[in-house]
């Protein structure tokens, strides 16, 4: 099946597809996408299956994965 | 115990090499980091066991009695050889282009890889997370780092990664101002800035200019 994304999550994926995971405020300070708006859209990747989110209660402790289906999408 | 069993360290060497190839498939120039994580070490183990085992057995059940080297390298191949196979089952039509089902061993073993080199990912995210815990100097607020990190910068010889990791910390910065502006208790967010500047210093240019950077110059 294909996943649709808009500019913002395809530059997300981009970014956490090079190091394959992160510390949040890593992903914020390369992506330069206001963290709120981040914040929403990790969790849109998150629920098309392509990322984990671990701890995301805080910033400051969050880590982002990137799942398998991320690398094969364009 | 037979010495001839230590044969199986060839097959286990071989199952490992064809692991390490997944591994640097993925994390390419961090592939070293992630085999010394627990599961990039347990992935490598686990594909080095298989055609270990497999030698010990055939050795048990005497399916060969001399040439051990060679049949050391047979089995550590030959598992290989089965776990990438893939049997075609049927043609499939989507949006009029024909596509081949093929399934086998191989969807396993991806399975598996990915499940492994996943936890993998988290871990070399923690091992990044507790440098900047370490390194990131404490005792200093978010705006004379920045400004010793740019001081620091202007010491470099000038080239286009320099001027855009310039470009990049002058961005935190102005995002900095935006947000305190008008906050009282602004700790938080002077951390949350202090944490954006380190990350941004060690993926553009590694752990050695992250110190060299951030080290305070008087």
């Amino acid at each position: 099946m294909r996943i649709e994304l808009n500019d913002d999550q395809k530059t997300v994926i981009k970014i956490i597809r090079e190091a394959k995971s992160m510390p949040f405020l890593e992903l914020t300070s390369l992506s330069a996408i206001h963290d709120n708006r981040l914040t929403e859209i990790l969790h849109e990747l998150e629920k098309k299956d392509l990322i984990v989110l671990i701890n995301p209660e805080n910033i400051f402790e969050e880590l982002v994965v990137a799942k398998d289906k991320a690398f094969n999408l364009f | 115990m037979d010495s001839q069993y230590y044969y199986s360290l060839i097959s286990f060497g071989v199952g490992s090499a064809a692991g390490f190839q997944g591994v640097y498939d993925r994390y390419s120039t961090n592939s070293i980091q992630a085999i010394y994580t627990p599961p990039g070490a347990f992935y490598l183990f686990s594909r080095g066991l298989i055609p270990a085992l497999v030698f010990v057995i055939c050795y048990n059940t005497q399916l060969f009695s001399n040439h051990f080297l060679l049949y050391s390298l047979v089995c550590g191949s030959s598992v290989e050889l089965i776990l990438r196979t893939k049997i075609f089952i049927k043609e499939t039509s989507q949006n009029g282009t024909a596509e081949e089902l093929l399934r086998g061993p191989f969807d396993l073993l991806q399975w598996y890889q990915n499940l492994l080199l996943q936890s993998v990912a988290e871990y070399l995210a923690r091992i990044r997370k507790i440098f900047m815990e370490k390194n990131l100097p404490k005792s200093i607020a978010f705006e004379p780092l920045i400004i010793n990190a740019l001081n620091n910068l202007d010491a470099w010889p000038p080239s286009d990664s320099i001027n855009q990791l310039k470009t990049d910390v002058q961005r935190i910065e102005g995002e900095y101002h935006q947000e305190i502006g008008g906050q009282t208790n602004g700790t938080d967010i002077d951390s949350k800035y202090k944490y954006k500047l380190g990350y941004l210093i060690l993926n553009k240019k590694g752990p050695k200019a992250f110190k060299t950077l951030l080290t305070l110059t008087t």
